[in-house]
């Protein structure tokens, strides 16, 4: 994640939500399927500081497909500010 | 339980936010931001945050978890939302609080929408947002 939105350091990421939807819980020792894509992105102009305002969703699965969980990540990625 | 719209879910405390167990979780994840293990690197931004190290905001979000869990069990969660205002820092102490918003049924149980938060004495509410709860019985077993 740090890659695709081409963080410009380690300290380049705050975070501003986490959205997390269960359908069934997780559990240890089994296998899941995580796909993962850029849900919305979008360049922030502000008075003191411009980011990136960037949306992952994941959605995991078992493996036989059954869904299992979906989270919505949204980071910025501050440029030219850290 | 016999829950309703308006009341209190229990608080769940930590009285003292670990800079280890961030570094701990930063090896865990292999999480490159030196804010959650160099203070130094805290120190330097521009944020008035001292020599701090700054908690991950899932070790945050964690704590009101633990308060969810606690109050209805370990499976009970069926949706949860956090925004982070404001970062958390080593050494503090934080409690996380919630409310009954809403109760409704959905897939044969009933559930609870809850305003939570997570809160510091002095800074005030540093992370906030709104988790639905299943308030089945046997989410203990889960």
């Amino acid at each position: 994640m740090f890659a695709l939105g081409k963080a410009e350091s380690d300290l380049s990421i705050m975070i501003e939500s986490y959205e997390w939807e269960f359908y069934q819980p997780l559990r240890e020792e089994i296998d899941y399927r995580v796909e993962g894509a850029i849900h919305s992105s979008q360049r922030i102009q502000e008075v003191d500081r411009e980011y990136d305002r960037i949306q992952f969703r994941f959605d995991i699965a078992l493996t036989s497909g059954e869904p299992v969980a979906r989270s919505l990540v949204t980071w910025h990625y501050t440029r030219n500010t850290l | 339980m016999s829950p309703a719209v308006g009341d209190s879910i229990p608080e769940w405390v930590m009285p003292e936010v670990s800079a280890e167990r961030m570094r701990t979780m930063a090896a865990l994840l292999r999480d490159p931001n030196p804010l959650h293990w160099d203070r130094d690197a805290v120190a330097s931004l521009p944020l008035n945050l001292g020599r701090r190290t700054i908690n991950q905001g899932p070790l945050g979000l964690g704590y009101m978890v633990n308060m969810l869990h606690a109050w209805a069990g370990a499976g009970s969660i069926r949706r949860m939302v956090t925004r982070f205002p404001q970062v958390v820092l080593d050494g503090e102490e934080v409690i996380a609080r919630g409310r009954i918003t809403n109760l409704h049924s959905a897939a044969g149980e009933l559930r609870a929408d809850c305003s939570i938060w997570l809160e510091h004495a002095e800074r005030g509410i540093l992370l906030e947002g709104e988790a639905t709860v299943s308030l089945a019985t046997d989410n203990q077993a889960t």
